[in-house]
């Protein structure tokens, strides 16, 4: 048989296969979304934060940074709706800032974990053996540092900087994005689909990419949400530990770390970045959790 | 099941060793000069090569490495540099404390966890249930070290209930000043706690075992607490304890906030005062727990569900 | 003889805005002391027949619209779920398909044998014991003492299923189910396990209802067949009648499919196609589409489930 004939064939085998078809499962995952008034109330906050963190010069009222001794501690007013800080600084500005480095760090070290993870997660999948034994062990050591702590060693270590503390946190979240692209790998391996594939010469790389990343996809955006969660309480933890971006740059953790101190006095100058922070990380585990619900093909059978 | 025993003992050991080489590599070595790093940039040389002694750094890597290695196995880390005194029997006084805290919130979380998420697996579905769904997730989204200003701000400042840091003396004394930092991580993990106990009695629920038992005339309340929960509770259990990191991450937080004795507070304090040795030591030990922890869920999962022994 | 189960005019149907049925006017009798076998392929609706009887229904999603379901002179169908655990292992037992998972993994097979005691008796521990040992002794199980402190693992498919028909009994029930008792085990087990129920059966006097699409099960342990077809009764009669004399062509077409020893090496019958889903039931006669002789009646009007002699019924336009 001529090559183009056995790519033809493997074509057609492809099209008789039992795979998924993303198409099909796009459509339901959008209904099923769609149903959820709270998932889709939290991608609404999502949204809206986003917009107010890329168009922060324009919506926020005053400069993050600029020091004002006297307006110092100014309990919210017309002037400044949520009050001033300890150097005189409009709070609401600051955590409108703020909400850059968070969503900036949280964004990044999860683009960065997911691909090498679920790249690391499908070849140890897929090839399996030795490979898969030493990759999952490393896994495993690494899994064994908390995320907090792996931050606070590679801060203290490195310097707290915007790069150490995307890498720290990126190390951090691979481990699960690997041991959620590994098990579906193994899983499609023996498929029919990907056995046709493998016996009609593809490489390794292309039918990682083309068979099975589509495939895992799913579970792997749900984790990135999910991550985009824990990234941005982690790097708010280690703000307030002291470590991370430093002052005068405005992030949530490092306000509160800030605010802390008056807690008796003026609660406020802490409460408000916290509560900025807790609602972002609310709203993302509750638009994760939404999306897994509306991936999961168990769920939709349940409720058809 | 000894064989089984044994070889997932033997597996910790490179576990144990890349992470604590990990540790090691990137605290003595990365940073350039630690010593200046401790002292600062006014240092004089003569103090500089004296800490350097101190702490082994003018020995050659290998040397350094190897010295490390042994003092883990030994569990000995040499002193502070800050106290001066063992770092081992600085953990050891400290230990109580952070177990004592760990204990309480897994404690609290089962107690609240377990139940309702029981009851939102019996009412899936229901108005109740996602009630419950959406506290969870709130509860697990919760940054332990605002949640700890939030406790902190509500039962100590605004209304008095208790105190707002430190540890007691005695039996009464230290459960009221363990009171609110437990209730934070509790309340954190509760959520945890709660969605995989529901998830897993969801699993159970349509089993063949429980129409049989329904079969046999035993009242439906019965079934959902007897057989169901016994079979759901197993990766509960796992859950639990596989949650060590997050306990972990949560009680550094927790007893910063609350200035509260512990090792998570040794750790944040050696990073203030450049104390190396110090913060190496409580990263190596925090380690060591995370993977004993998870070799005792591993081989109490295998013992109690004697099916999926290898 | 008295009649101890009689089931008239059961309608089962999805919930929701467009209902779909699942089971359309059954109507049966099981006189006392009878083997009455439920024969028909997957989806016919033998299973629910069963749950309906038991209550055990899912609680969302389907439900009884309408029908009777009598016990003797109780009618099952108004019971709550209280009084149904009343009924339920002690006058109607049951025994399930999936011997691996029927038993509960976490608890003794003793364990879950003196549960059925704790509900319908006011025995000691030292009697639910004795009586369970008894039990363990009469469905053929060897050491029963330290069977009893075993986990369901520990046991084989077929000692599994004798412990169920063990806890079936416990009770001494007027009236045994058995849900495909036999198709998960090996063959040879298949015949062990069902000599024991046949046995234990004509010692304690029982009724009993036996589920299976396999028909030498029905040939050898019963006295009276009713075919299900797409949630209906589509023939009954006596064992003898049915299997010599078939009137419904889909009985006809089950029996010849049946492979026989000692016949010629020729192509087993089938029939073509499926049971049709239940929101895809055809219309007219609901086997018509599978039927070999179906003509345009058929395919226009529903047959009715005639009576053709003394205890014999046929749903069919031809019969056979």
């Amino acid at each position: 048989m001529s090559e183009p004939a056995l790519r033809n064939k493997t074509i057609t085998n492809l099209n008789n296969s039992p795979q998924p078809l993303p198409v099909k499962q796009k459509l339901v995952f959008w209904s099923v979304l769609k149903k959820s008034k709270i998932g889709m109330a939290a991608l609404f906050i999502l949204i809206m934060i986003i917009l107010i963190s890329i168009f922060a010069p324009v919506v926020s009222p005053y400069d993050p940074i600029t020091q004002n001794a006297s307006e110092r501690m100014q309990a919210p007013s017309s002037a400044h709706w949520l009050g001033t800080d300890s150097f005189g600084r409009d709070i609401l500005s600051r955590i409108i800032y703020g909400s850059r480095i968070s969503l900036l760090v949280g964004f990044i070290s999860v683009m960065i974990s997911s691909i090498i993870g679920t790249a690391i997660g499908m070849v140890a999948g897929f090839k399996g053996g030795v490979l898969d034994e030493i990759l999952m062990r490393i896994m495993e050591s690494i899994q064994s540092i908390p995320m907090l702590l792996m931050g606070l060693m590679l801060l203290v270590a490195f310097g707290s900087n915007m790069t150490t503390l995307i890498i720290a946190i990126s190390i951090g979240l691979i481990v699960s994005c690997a041991r959620i692209a590994r098990g579906p790998t193994i899983e499609l391996k023996e498929s029919e689909f990907v056995k046709a594939s493998i016996a009609s010469g593809a490489s390794t790389f292309r039918i990682l990419v083309v068979h099975i990343f589509p495939n895992i996809l799913g579970p792997v955006l749900v984790m990135a949400t999910l991550h985009m969660a824990s990234a941005i309480r982690v790097e708010a933890s280690l703000s307030f530990l002291g470590l991370g971006i430093q002052p005068p740059n405005p992030t949530w953790g490092n306000m509160i770390q800030d605010g802390f101190r008056y807690i008796t006095t003026a609660p406020g100058v802490a409460l408000y970045p916290g509560i900025a922070l807790m609602v972002v990380v609310i709203a993302f585990n509750i638009f994760g959790d939404t999306l897994r619900d509306a991936f999961d093909p168990h769920i939709i059978r349940n409720r058809k | 099941m000894i064989k089984y025993t044994i070889r997932r003992i033997l597996w910790t050991i490179p576990t144990i060793f890349l992470a604590v080489t990990a540790i090691f590599f990137v605290l003595r070595i990365l940073p350039s000069d630690p010593a200046s790093s401790i002292l600062g940039e006014n240092a004089t040389p003569d103090a500089l090569r004296a800490l350097k002694e101190e702490m082994g750094l003018d020995k050659p890597v290998s040397v350094q490495y190897v010295e490390f290695l042994e003092g883990v196995i030994r569990l000995d880390f040499g002193n502070s540099l800050s106290s001066g005194r063992s770092i081992s029997t600085e953990i050891i006084s400290l230990l109580p404390y952070t177990l004592e805290l760990a204990l309480a919130s897994v404690l609290i979380a089962t107690i609240i966890g377990v139940p309702i998420g029981i009851y939102a697996a019996i009412k899936r579905g229901a108005f109740v249930d996602s009630i419950f769904r959406v506290s969870a997730l709130i509860g697990l989204s919760m940054p332990a070290f605002f949640l700890g200003i939030l406790m902190m701000l509500a039962f100590s400042l605004k209304i008095p209930l208790f105190p707002s840091m430190g540890a007691g003396e005695g039996f009464v004394g230290n459960l009221y000043h363990l009171a609110l930092p437990a209730l934070t991580l509790g309340l954190i993990e509760s959520g945890i706690v709660m969605r995989i106990t529901r998830s897993s009695m969801l699993d159970e629920l349509n089993k063949d075992y429980v129409r049989t038992a329904r079969a046999k005339g035993v009242p439906r309340r019965t079934v959902n607490l007897k057989h169901i929960l016994r079979n759901s509770l197993i990766p509960v259990v796992t859950v639990i304890g596989l949650n060590i990191t997050t306990l972990i991450s949560g009680a550094v937080l927790t007893e910063t906030v609350f200035s509260r004795p512990g090792l998570g507070k040794l750790a944040v304090g050696a990073i203030e005062t450049r104390d190396y040795p110090v913060l190496q030591a409580c990263l190596v030990l925090f380690c060591l727990l995370v993977i004993f922890v998870n070799l005792v869920v591993d081989l109490s999962y295998s013992y109690l569900n004697p099916k999926i022994r290898p | 003889m008295s009649t101890v189960l009689e089931v008239k005019n059961l309608n089962v149907e999805t919930t929701g805005k467009l209902p779909h049925s699942i089971l359309k006017n059954v109507n049966f009798q099981v006189q006392s002391g009878d083997t009455l076998a439920i024969v028909g392929e997957s989806g016919s609706g033998k299973s629910m027949t069963v749950l309906s009887i038991l209550g055990l229904l899912p609680v969302t999603g389907v439900r009884i619209t309408s029908g009777e379901i009598l016990l003797e002179d109780k009618d099952l169908v108004g019971y709550s779920d209280d009084k149904m655990n009343a009924i339920r292992g002690k006058e109607i037992a049951t025994i399930f398909q999936e011997p691996m998972t029927s038993l509960n993994p976490s608890f003794t097979v003793g364990n879950q044998l003196a549960e059925v005691f704790r509900y319908h008796t006011n025995y000691n521990r030292k009697d639910v014991k004795k009586r369970s040992i008894e039990l363990l002794k009469k469905v053929k199980i060897p050491d029963p003492e330290e069977k009893l402190k075993a986990y369901p693992h520990e046991l084989s498919g077929g000692m599994r299923q004798r412990i169920m028909i063990a806890i079936a009994l416990a009770c001494n029930p007027k009236l045994l189910l058995a849900d495909e008792p036999t198709t998960a085990l090996d063959v040879t087990i298949q015949a062990q396990v069902l000599d024991i129920l046949t046995d234990l059966k004509n010692e304690f006097g029982m009724t009993m209802v036996i589920i299976t699409h396999d028909l030498a099960v029905v040939a050898e342990n019963c006295n009276k067949v009713i075919v299900m077809y797409a949630g209906q009764i589509v023939e009954m009669g006596s064992v003898e009648e049915i299997f010599q004399k078939p009137k419904h062509p889909y009985t006809q077409g089950l029996i010849q499919s049946i492979p026989g020893i000692g016949k010629p090496k020729e192509r087993l019958h089938t029939i073509r196609g499926n049971v049709p889903d239940i929101n895809q039931m055809p219309k007219g006669c609901r086997f018509h589409p599978r039927c070999e002789i179906a003509t345009e009646k058929c395919i226009k009007q529903e047959p009715i489930l005639e009576s053709i002699e003394s205890g014999r019924r046929v749903r069919c336009w031809h019969t056979l």
